[in-house]
């Protein structure tokens, strides 16, 4: 997984997609998985591939929550904020790696390893308080079992 | 098809051809239909939610947003019932919280009985996110501008607030701006919009700086010909009419 800006790689990516402006969020998906951010020479040359206007490429990158222009962790904690986990203890699950990690919700490590995020609702609430980190799920967390997690991912 | 559909509006019989935008038929009849959005040279859009009126089709009621909706059938239409001013009304609260200093949405405020909401924050932008701007730029081809973030933090502008390479500064998008959002300044010889500068190219009659040297390449490019005197558009209609008399 690279971080640096387009390079060579780009090319190959755009060559997946047949140039037709209907594309644009398949590549935008894709980039952001392969640099794990949007860098603004993918999004030029994206424009110039599918004849799409650069202003709509830049449109549709800010529209959506899981595009991002800014570098993203290697691992995406997505901390639930729903009733349920609100009522459970995740104001002080949220604050707790918030101490840890050293960053606010948004943010990510200087190391670019973590990136923390809430969401509303993660549509387990049985679980409450639960976080997912990229596609594991974590519930009945408590500020001890956090650490734990951490240090295995 | 029928070329003629009936329509009551407000009790009134009207005439309409069909697939006439509701709103240009109320228009017609002289029915004053508040819009910010609208624009006759630009593709409806539907964005403000200020044109809503009442309609009754097949004995179905609802509100439409009468810039996009097409006369087709029968159908009792009300301009100014309790249900369409309670839609404005709400419509007017937001923009009034969102534009508390834009004189037309004051005005259509004042119009519609509209106050001030205390418990709604009080912002003083000038936008309202009709988006006649980024119509405006699509139709002349430049697609400079465009909608960036969503929710409270939507805006227009150009990617990355940058000044925009894609911009030939013709100033359409301050042009067609309902609340005068979009800052031009020309100073001298030059016009600065979007945060970039362009040179004025200066008629040779009146000297008016009418447009940019951009603009001018690109409609050289569009026309496919030279453009040969640099003439601003009112000199050009007085030189073509002097040229027909003398011919």
């Amino acid at each position: 997984m690279a971080t640096e800006p387009a390079g060579s790689d780009l090319p190959e990516i755009l060559a997946r997609y047949p140039r037709q402006p209907g594309e644009l969020l398949n590549v935008l998906i894709d980039l952001q998985a392969h640099y794990r951010y949007l860098p603004k020479k993918a999004l030029k040359e994206t424009a110039e591939y599918l004849n799409v206007p650069f202003s709509q490429v830049y449109s549709v990158a800010t529209f959506y929550k899981a595009l991002s222009l800014k570098p993203r962790g290697e691992h995406v904690i997505k901390v639930c904020q729903g009733t349920a986990c609100h009522l459970r203890g995740a104001p002080a699950i949220i604050e707790e790696l918030q101490n840890v990690l050293g960053i606010r919700p948004g943010e990510t490590t200087s190391d670019l390893k973590f990136t923390l995020e809430t969401v509303n609702c993660l549509g387990a609430c049985a679980l409450a308080p639960v976080m997912m980190i990229d596609d594991a799920t974590y519930g009945e967390l408590t500020a001890s079992k956090l650490r734990n997690i951490l240090q295995k991912v | 098809m029928t070329d003629v559909v009936y329509l009551n509006v407000d009790g009134e019989q009207v005439k309409a051809r069909p697939g006439m935008r509701l709103l240009d038929v109320l228009r017609e009849q002289g029915v004053d239909i508040p819009t910010l959005c609208d624009h006759e040279g630009l593709v409806p859009w539907g964005s403000c939610r200020l044109c809503m009126v009442e309609v009754t089709e097949r004995g179905r009621n609802r509100l439409v947003a009468s810039c996009l909706y097409p006369a087709e059938r029968a159908s009792d239409v009300y301009t100014e019932s309790p249900r369409v001013r309670a839609a404005r009304r709400f419509v007017l609260t937001l923009l009034l919280a969102r534009n508390a200093d834009v004189q037309l949405v004051q005005e259509l405020a004042g119009r519609y009985g509209v106050s001030r909401l205390e418990r709604l924050p009080a912002k003083q932008e000038k936008c309202t996110l009709c988006l006649r701007c980024v119509r405006a730029c699509a139709v002349q081809g430049h697609s400079a501008i465009g909608t960036a973030f969503r929710g409270q933090e939507k805006k227009v502008g150009p990617p990355f607030d940058e000044p925009p390479a894609d911009c030939v500064g013709c100033a359409a998008c301050a042009a067609v701006c309902p609340t005068g959002a979009i800052e031009v300044i020309e100073k001298g010889d030059t016009r600065t919009i979007w945060g970039r500068t362009f040179e004025l190219v200066r008629c040779k009659k009146c000297g008016a700086g009418f447009a940019t040297c951009e603009q001018l390449v690109w409609v050289r490019k569009e026309l496919g010909q030279e453009i040969e005197d640099k003439l601003c558009p009112c000199c050009r209609q007085r030189d073509e009419a002097q040229r027909m008399v003398k011919g």
